[in-house]
């Protein structure tokens, strides 16, 4: 996939541009507003990621011109801004997602992948596995190692959400978003009780253990 | 030099004052002056037209009744009496013969033929005579002057005629004019002085206003502007100002206030960060190398938390929190407050109880109370043991809303209570469990910023209640606050 970074700080920018050729993509990277839309205008791409604050011209400037010029690309913008009415801003806009710095870079991956998931119209797929851990989102079963286990609603969500985004970090920013519609951390333990008790019926009597918590990141779901 | 002066005095507000203050005096009074300059000098020459006219009358009657010759004598012996001395006096035949002729003492050079001349006769009706002899008493150059003459065709055919000069009235008006013009030369002096006293003075309190200002500019932000006794316009604009002055520094010392505890909180996790690194940086062992970069996310993710936290906090303290204000369905938010805590609950088998009447509605930013809510279930969870009960319920009390949260947990001392919901304050029982030490601030901040109120009390051992009370009017006419 091919993916257009706009962000004028040299180090972010290698940070997200390394992460990601690193993961199989392709990057250009503009280091100004201007730049980056003479890049958005005449090439293809799969994905964009834009800095808001951008000498030049900023990121909102760059899409409105962008969209004016009918290019759809996914769009992901980086606010070192918190507000809500930033975000709502830059929807309105027309990015299409919205992340607050500073970030992991998990946590852009698995929105990136999202986006163009759902850009490219590509059929989700029904059944996940890992290791000898089964979800089918169909029948709505969980079996590990031959054994049926029973989830509640939002067990069920949140195991669904992390196989989907298997072996790659997930924040509680992110779970609370997805398994709660939550657009801001209300400062709960609300989600490390959830991943306890998702990891006590999928982990407890079972080995290897799927389910990490990586400090200061979030959790990982993956098999080693 | 001068110029700059000049410059500086057309730009000053009292000069200003001063000028027009003047310009309006010396007009009215020039205004005065016309007026009874006017007055004077048409009653002087209604009085003189009185005495020419009695007169006439009189000598046309001793004419009439004793002959012109009874008059002349009568015109020699008053001549002599200098009661007509002043005066134009002329009788002649109805054949142009002059019979007597007295005229003023200026009048002396003017030659008999000129006046044969010049001098028309209508009955009864006034004309006038014009010189350009007329010599003053005090021999000065010879002016022009002018006579005004009355005439009147006796019965025998005999012609009289009586005038006077307005040289004499003129005299008299330019004395006038002169004490006038002096009176006004004074009057002008003396309304520049005053004026511009006056101006300085009523401008003292915008002087003091540009003091302070400037002042509070050179960073003094406590400076205030004096107030006067006297109740004005100008004594309001000061006190606003200073009310201006209180709102301003009440906002700046907050944010001061608001970014050194930010910087001492901050130093904490950074601290521990650096830490971090440098046991990093020393060691030789990939797992210590490992655990040291584990402990720089997690730091680093504190101090995200707190920093938006604090902001968050400071935001709703100072006003500047946009709250997005919208009909809640309470019962609504409850389900997805129990819903969201329902597993933290059955972790500590703790009973969790909502009640709220169904139909149930707060005007508020839903985000903002789901934020404050879940920071009081989070609370009440933490301190409550194993078995016990957290119970959620909302009810309307008068104009507002009240949302209490109570548990049966640990509670807290008499000592903590009036300080847990100061910033990063932690009770002793608080310090072993995880958290920033922000959650209540911000929870009252939040509240505040709503117009509402908090209350708790607790005991120790039996549990804690907290009410928060929101206010129940929509507040629909007011825009956010932005202020």
């Amino acid at each position: 996939m091919r993916i257009l970074l706009i962000e004028d700080d040299q180090k972010i920018a290698n940070f997200i541009a390394r992460g990601l050729r690193e993961t199989g993509h392709t990057v250009d990277h503009a280091a100004d507003g201007l730049d980056g839309l003479d890049l958005a205008l005449n090439e293809n791409y799969d994905a964009g990621i834009f800095d808001i604050m951008l000498p030049k011209m900023n990121g909102l400037q760059i899409i409105v011109k962008m969209r004016e010029s009918e290019i759809n690309m996914p769009i992901i913008i980086l606010s070192a801004r918190h507000s809500v009415d930033d975000r709502i801003k830059g929807l309105q806009t027309g990015a299409d997602d919205y992340l607050v710095k500073p970030f992991s870079f998990s946590e852009l991956l698995t929105r990136v992948q999202a986006l163009i998931r759902r850009s490219t119209g590509a059929p989700d797929p029904t059944n996940f596995e890992i290791g000898d851990l089964r979800l089918d989102l169909l029948s709505r079963e969980v079996v590990r190692a031959g054994q049926r286990i029973e989830l509640q609603p939002r067990e069920f969500s949140l195991l669904r959400f992390m196989m989907q985004n298997a072996g790659k970090a997930i924040s509680k920013t992110v779970i609370l978003e997805q398994i709660w519609g939550y657009h801001f951390d209300p400062q709960t333990n609300a989600v490390d009780v959830l991943v306890c008790r998702l990891r006590a019926k999928i982990d407890k009597n079972f080995d290897p253990k799927l389910l990490h918590t990586l400090r200061g990141v979030g959790y990982v779901l993956k098999a080693c | 030099m001068f110029l700059k002066l000049a410059e500086r005095l057309q730009r000053s507000t009292v000069f200003r004052l001063t000028c027009w203050y003047a310009i309006v005096f010396i007009i009215s009074w020039l205004v005065l002056f016309a007026v009874s300059f006017s007055a004077i000098s048409n009653s002087i020459n209604f009085k003189d037209q009185q005495i020419i006219t009695s007169m006439l009358e009189k000598y046309a009657v001793v004419a009439d009744n004793k002959g012109v010759d009874h008059l002349l004598a009568d015109l020699k012996r008053e001549q002599l009496a200098h009661i007509t001395g002043g005066y134009f006096a002329m009788v002649k035949t109805p054949a142009q013969e002059i019979l007597y002729l007295s005229l003023p003492y200026e009048w002396r050079s003017v030659e008999l033929d000129y006046i044969r001349d010049k001098l028309t006769f209508r009955d009864n009706e006034w004309v006038s005579l014009f010189t350009n002899n007329y010599l003053p008493l005090d021999g000065d150059e010879a002016r022009s002057d002018e006579m005004v003459i009355l005439g009147r065709q006796l019965n025998d055919g005999t012609i009289l005629q009586i005038g006077y000069s307005s040289e004499s009235q003129e005299d008299f008006l330019e004395n006038f004019h002169h004490i006038f013009l002096q009176i006004v030369g004074l009057t002008v002096l003396l309304s520049i002085f005053i004026g511009s006293f006056l101006a300085w003075r009523s401008l003292r309190p915008v002087r003091d206003l540009t003091d302070t200002v400037q002042r509070v500019h050179a960073g003094r932000l406590y400076m205030r502007v004096p107030l006067k006794d006297t109740d004005n316009e100008l004594k309001l604009l000061a006190s606003q100002f200073n009310t201006m002055l209180d709102r301003i520094e009440g906002l700046v010392n907050g944010m001061r206030e608001i970014l050194d505890n930010v910087a001492h909180d901050l130093r904490t996790p950074m601290m521990r960060m650096r830490a971090a690194i440098e046991s990093g940086i020393v060691t030789e062992e990939p797992a210590k190398l490992r655990e040291a970069l584990l402990d720089c996310a997690e730091e680093s993710e504190r101090i995200n938390d707190m920093l938006t936290t604090l902001m968050d906090i400071s935001e709703a303290e100072s006003g500047v929190m946009q709250l997005n204000y919208s009909e809640i369905r309470i019962a609504d938010l409850m389900d997805e407050i129990r819903e969201l805590y329902l597993y933290s609950a059955k972790e500590k088998d703790i009973v969790l109880k909502v009640q709220v009447a169904d139909e149930m509605t707060l005007w508020a930013d839903q985000a903002r109370i789901r934020q404050v809510l879940c920071n009081l279930m989070d609370n009440a969870l933490k301190y409550t043991s194993n078995k016990g009960q957290v119970f959620l319920k909302a009810e309307n009390k008068g104009d507002a809303v009240n949302i209490v949260i109570q548990d049966n947990g640990a509670g807290i001392s008499p000592n903590d209570i009036p300080r847990i919901f100061d910033r990063l304050y932690r009770g002793d029982k608080s310090r072993s469990q995880k958290g920033l030490g922000l959650g209540l601030s911000l929870v009252k901040a939040v509240i505040q910023a709503h117009i509402g109120r908090i209350e708790v009390t607790s005991t120790i051992g039996k549990g804690s209640r907290f009410c928060i009370s929101i206010p129940h009017v929509k507040r629909h006419a007011l825009p956010n606050q932005t202020t």
